[in-house]
């Protein structure tokens, strides 16, 4: 690649940092001292749950009828006996190495428990997001095409329900009509792909397209804007001007610089996803991380809330340097900067 | 002239009939006719809103707005434009005609390198191998003067600086050798230098090609260097259409005359008031002043030197002019004064006062002693204030108390320069009338202003601080030609009157030579050269200020 | 559940230079109602918000009045829109609903709205640490999905009607910090600001006349917005039943119990829906419509903070 030439920008530049010359190692280098102190807020944010819980958190958990013994054992297990900044740095240790404590319900080590469940949560976020997809670019695109006509406006109307709808009551509404009228899908539970893939698909249809409905409709509206800003720009009059096939104007031209806001919100909504389909697990009984958060929050088992809040945490942060690794990819203003 | 016929050998290669044309229910065209002979180049200038990119844009089927109307005819080498299919469109766009728009930088994709953007056009229209394509790509980089092509293609826009960017536009255009080439306006986000590089590297490439030129500009001077044919553009109409040569020496419309009169210009008349005597202690000092700033990129932060040992002064009464490019640190002196930005060192005193650094009092006295009128009189003002209430602002930060809007109001005890009992709304009026306006306009709002009444607003508000100094950043660059002199002639008035010292901060050297006493070059954050304004224009001594110079279009064409 | 990104959303096109910014004021509410979905948006809030004010009035039957006879009885004209599995009346419990839900989404959107611009608009005017702290706490928070922070604040607290309020004011905070901030950060290089600070205009007067004002049209419509979202959380919370604890009626506690009905009783499962879904998309209509009314520009407002 070509050195770049000082643009006519002011006199003398100094870059601060001389060490990584690659501008990708550099923005990467940023990202990642970034994502490691939202990390540590986090972690603190998590530590910090269960300190605020008013009264003695395994007193609350254990309910009434408990045995000073088994009180003991659970808080010697838990460390809630240590000095608070024990705890906290210790609760930091361990959970850099994995070790995220015990269930107070049946002393089964929370990571484990994580692990368990995180692939039924992926499924489903990973489906969602893909009907979402499916859903979002062509309206989206089609939406902003035709601005101010009728297609953009029952896209627009359209999208604005799909926000407003909530998604459980979509897929109670979804399992009445596929499920109890037409009997054509299960209306709940789980099959590993491993096991059996047909079922595996007919089990998840519903939940990811109640979850890529309403995840769609939020994306069409971002698409739609990302659209127009491109549209509107002078990228693409140059385009035009060239007199290209208009299928070389709105993919080559159109569709590339639509694509990097796009990746941002996906990402996002891939993170929202993954924390946001507790209630639509709930109501398709998903065996996923929602479900058992929410069985915990019953259950006032709390290492596993707070497992389940930090992983979940985790996992949006790592989508977010995924996103700008692929920024980075996409856009040579950051590749060659 | 005979109607529309097929093609017609000594026809003009553009030839618009009665054009109309209406954006959103508004008439933006209304009757325009023009026409371009082959090997031709037309200028066609006006004001901004007077429709001249919209006249090209739907002459030659470009224009994509959302609620268009276009009546009349418009050809292109004898093939109509107007009510063609897409399919048409596309084949007159590259081979017939190319386009140059005003910012390079958004016109070229961000994410392909040159030399995609080079070879689509070819390839689609010329029936080129990507091989061949490249090697086009190549001569055309070399044609349009960028250096070392063959690097180059793999380039992204981002890594080019603006003139090299506007150059691969061109090169974008000329890629399918186009007859007509329509440039949008092409050198008005460039620096001087620049412009008159491309001006000239235009010149060369239509005199090589044979090809005919539409050059839209707001610019008489730089239309009287490019064009042979010029249409002056009024309120969507054609006031008026003739060679270059009687445009300037014979014009016939009132308009055109405007245009001409209002136009700035080396060695127009001087009327400034006498400089002061040179052995008056300046009132304010700049010594050795370096500035750095924090420069935020997606990879990371960098320092960039903003100004380095700048020294300079302005007396009561002179006009200190201070001329560069953009990226020349010019704009930062204006921040250091008013307090914006702080140098790393140096020092700067108003009557032998540091004000770096200064805080309460004293920093509210230095900021009313120096006032800014900023380049932008429709951002200058808050939107949703009335004129009366932007004017309260300065007087009550002057030290007034009161509202403009009723009521008695005093100045503030501990200062009394001025009568304490005038009430602020009468202030008010003052000023407005010393800037030309009636007391009328106290109860209006921006919007409701014309862009020479807002910057007189502007002008006005600065007075209200009661100012000893008052900073000129780039004041007049967006008003039209013709309001521009008028807002230079009010500058000068009120210089006059009051005594004030100017720092008077341009990008344009006749505009600059009009107003200043003295002039301070520019470039990389330093000053190059300072010396008298009659001395520098007739003896620079700095090559750049000679480039700079050299590059003031000049009075008519040659 | 969503978590939108301030700023983006749906856009408005390059609209010519409609109103300009100064008549915006006069202007704003008729060519709000001029917008038909704006219209009809702000139309149905009213009756909305007048029926939720009303419903211990309009309603006809007590929310808690059991009639177990009655029960399961499909709409007529005794029951408009039928009873549920105790005989409850529908319309009575979705109407009191209302007032509670449009309750809470009010209390928790004010507490974000509050805090939220508060520490935006300082961190976006002074920048430096404090804009650094305030921002990355804003990260911290936006790093959990909304509805997962919400039900562990309400796991904290305790179900209650308090919990629920302070949980999504919580949540909802750092995203009008961000607005703020954004609006602010804009807003701090336009010409007239800059112009008040080189008079040496005390900054107290500067955020009160020029910033706040200025920022008043991106936070209504992230405030519309954000009711919406939170009438949704609040929904969700009730439905796992961590939100309005009975004996007060909610639209997500409805819908839970309608699940073991899906197939003989419907309306139990429709009407509290639509009633959620009619006064989300309200505010949502209205959001929307605030901000095509305002300038197209504002879109790009919050990319174009990059100082020069």
């Amino acid at each position: 690649m070509s050195a770049a030439p000082q643009n006519a920008a002011p006199a003398s530049q100094t870059a601060s940092s001389k060490v990584l010359s690659s501008p990708v190692l550099r923005f990467l280098a940023r990202r990642l001292l970034y994502t490691a102190v939202v990390l540590l807020g986090v972690m603190v944010v998590v530590f910090a749950l269960v300190q605020l819980v008013p009264g003695d958190p395994i007193r609350i958990a254990l309910g009434t009828r408990y045995t000073p013994e088994t009180y003991a054992a659970l808080q010697a297990a838990s460390g809630l006996d240590r000095p608070l900044p024990v705890q906290f740095f210790s609760y930091i240790g361990s959970a850099l190495t994995g070790d995220l404590g015990v269930s107070f319900r049946n002393g089964a080590p929370v990571t484990l428990l994580l692990l368990e469940r995180l692939p039924a949560t992926l499924t489903l976020a990973l489906g969602g997001l893909v009907v979402a997809l499916l859903i979002a670019i062509p309206l989206g695109t089609l939406a902003a095409l035709k601005e101010g006509g009728w297609a953009d406006g029952v896209v627009r109307v359209l999208s604005q329900i799909g926000v407003s709808v909530p998604d459980f009551w979509m897929g109670m509404l979804l399992i009445t009509l596929f499920s109890t009228v037409l009997g054509w899908l299960p209306s709940a539970g789980y099959t590993p792909f491993t096991q059996d893939p047909a079922g595996w698909l007919s089990h998840l249809l519903l939940p990811a397209v109640t979850v890529g409905l309403v995840s769609g409709a939020i994306m069409t509206r971002y698409v739609r804007a990302a659209v127009l800003d491109v549209a509107h720009a002078g990228v693409i009059r140059t385009a035009r001007s060239k007199g290209l096939r208009r299928a070389v104007v709105l993919g080559r031209h159109l569709g590339r610089n639509a694509l990097v806001p796009v990746l941002t919100i996906a990402g996002i909504q891939l993170a929202t996803l993954l924390g946001g389909v507790i209630v639509v697990e709930v109501v398709f009984a998903w065996p996923g991380l929602g479900r058992m958060m929410f069985d915990a929050v019953s259950s006032r088992d709390y290492p596993v809330i707070q497992g389940a809040v930090l992983l979940i945490a985790v996992i949006f942060l790592l989508i977010n340097l995924i996103v700008d690794l692929l920024y980075a990819i996409v856009d040579p203003r950051i590749r060659l900067a | 002239m005979s109607a529309q016929g097929p093609v017609r050998p000594g026809a003009p290669l553009l030839e618009v009939r009665d054009l109309h044309v209406t954006l959103s229910g508004k008439k933006i065209i209304d009757g325009v006719s023009l026409s371009v002979e082959r090997g031709r180049s037309l200028g066609i200038v006006g004001e901004s809103g007077s429709g001249k990119s919209v006249t090209v844009l739907s002459a030659t089927g470009l224009l994509d707005a959302p609620r268009t109307e276009i009546s009349g005819t418009a050809a292109v080498d004898g093939r109509p434009v107007i009510g063609a299919s897409p399919q048409a469109l596309r084949q007159l766009h590259g081979p017939s005609v190319g386009f140059v728009f005003q910012d390079p930088a958004t016109s070229l994709n961000p994410l392909l390198t040159l030399e995609r953007q080079l070879t689509e056009g070819p390839q689609t229209h010329l029936g080129l191998t990507r091989r061949q394509a490249r090697s086009r790509a190549l001569e055309l980089l070399d044609a349009v003067g960028l250096p070392d092509p063959e690097s180059r293609l793999e380039a992204y826009p981002h890594q080019l600086s603006g003139g090299q960017k506007q150059r691969v536009m061109i090169a974008v255009a000329l890629a399918c050798d186009p007859a007509l080439l329509v440039a949008d306006e092409p050198t008005t986000a460039l620096d001087v230098t620049t412009q008159a590089q491309i001006l000239q590297l235009v010149n060369d490439l239509k005199r090589d090609r044979d090809m005919s030129v539409v050059w839209i500009s707001h610019d008489l001077g730089v239309i009287g260097q490019i064009a042979d044919d010029v249409a002056v553009l009024y309120q969507g109409q054609v006031v008026e259409h003739a060679p270059v040569k009687d445009i300037f020496d014979a014009p016939q419309h009132d308009y055109t005359r405007t245009l001409l009169a209002a136009r700035p210009r080396l060695g127009a008349a001087r009327d400034l008031a006498a400089a002061p005597a040179g052995d008056d202690a300046p009132l304010l000092q700049i010594s050795d002043m370096t500035v750095d700033f924090e420069l935020r990129t997606s990879t990371g932060k960098k320092t960039v030197r903003a100004n380095e040992d700048v020294t300079l002064h302005v007396r009561r009464g002179e006009t200190l002019g201070i001329v560069g490019e953009s990226g020349s640190g010019k704009s930062t002196i204006a921040n250091v004064l008013t307090g914006l930005v702080t140098p790393v060192s140096g020092e700067v005193l108003l009557e032998g006062e540091d004000i770096i650094g200064v805080k309460g009092r004293t920093a509210r006295e230095v900021r009313r002693r120096i006032a800014m009128v900023f380049q932008d009189p429709y951002a200058a003002l808050n939107p949703r204030r009335s004129v009366a209430a932007s004017l309260a602002e300065a007087l009550g930060a002057a030290g007034w108390r009161g509202s403009v809007r009723r009521g008695v109001a005093s100045r503030d005890g501990n200062r009394s320069r001025e009568g304490s009992a005038a009430s602020m709304r009468d202030r008010g009026a003052e000023l407005l009338e010393s800037v030309n306006l009636d007391g009328s306009f106290l109860d209006r709002y921006p919007h409701e202003l014309s862009g020479g009444q807002r910057q007189r607003v502007c002008i006005a508000r600065a007075l209200a601080l009661d100012p000893e100094v008052l900073i000129l950043d780039e004041s007049t660059a967006s008003l039209d030609v013709s309001i521009q002199s008028q807002v230079i002639e009010l500058l000068r008035r009120l210089q006059a009157e009051h005594g004030f010292a100017y720092l008077f901060i341009a990008h344009d050297l006749a505009v600059v030579e009009q107003m200043s006493h003295r002039i301070a070059v520019m470039k990389d954050g330093r000053v190059v050269e300072e010396n008298e304004a009659t001395e520098l224009y007739r003896a620079p001594r700095q090559q750049y200020t000679r480039d700079l110079i050299a590059a003031i279009p000049p009075e008519r064409p040659s | 559940m969503s978590q939108l990104a301030p700023g983006a959303g749906a856009a408005s096109g390059p609209a010519p230079e409609t109103g300009t910014p100064g008549s915006r004021r006069a202007s704003a509410w008729r060519l709000l109602l001029s917008s038909p979905t704006g219209a009809a948006g702000l139309v149905v809030l009213a009756v909305l918000i007048l029926a939720a004010v009303t419903a211990r009035w309009l309603a006809p039957y007590g929310p808690n009045d059991i009639d177990v006879p009655n029960a399961l009885a499909p709409p007529s004209g005794r029951n408009w829109l039928g009873t549920d599995e105790l005989g409850r009346d529908v319309f009575s419990r979705v109407l009191l609903a209302a007032e509670v839900s449009l309750q809470v989404a009010l209390v928790s959107v004010a507490i974000a709205l509050v805090v939220g611009v508060t520490f935006g608009v300082i961190a976006g005017y002074a920048g430096g640490w404090l804009d650094l702290v305030v921002m990355r706490s804003a990260d911290v928070l936006f790093a959990f999905p909304i509805l997962l922070l919400a039900l562990a604040i309400v796991a904290i607290q305790g179900p209650a009607i308090s919990s629920v309020m302070i949980a999504i004011g919580v949540v909802y905070t750092p995203i009008f910090a961000r607005v703020a901030r954004a609006s602010t950060l804009s807003l701090r290089q336009e010409p007239y600001v800059q112009a008040a600070r080189t008079m040496g205009v005390p900054t107290w007067q500067i955020l009160l006349r020029h910033i706040l004002p200025g920022i008043s049209g991106p936070v209504t419509v992230q405030t519309s917005i954000s009711l919406a979202f939170a009438i949704l959380s609040e929904a969700a919370l009730s439905f796992l039943g961590l939100g309005v604890q009975p004996p007060n009626p909610s639209w997500g506690r409805m819908l839970f119990d309608a699940q073991g009905f899906l197939a003989s009783a419907w309306w139990m499962a429709v009407f509290p829906g639509l009633a959620i879904l009619v006064t989300v998309l309200a505010f949502n209509l209205v959001g929307d419509a605030v901000r095509d009314v305002l300038d197209p520009r504002q879109r790009s407002m919050i990319e174009s903070r990059r100082k020069r």
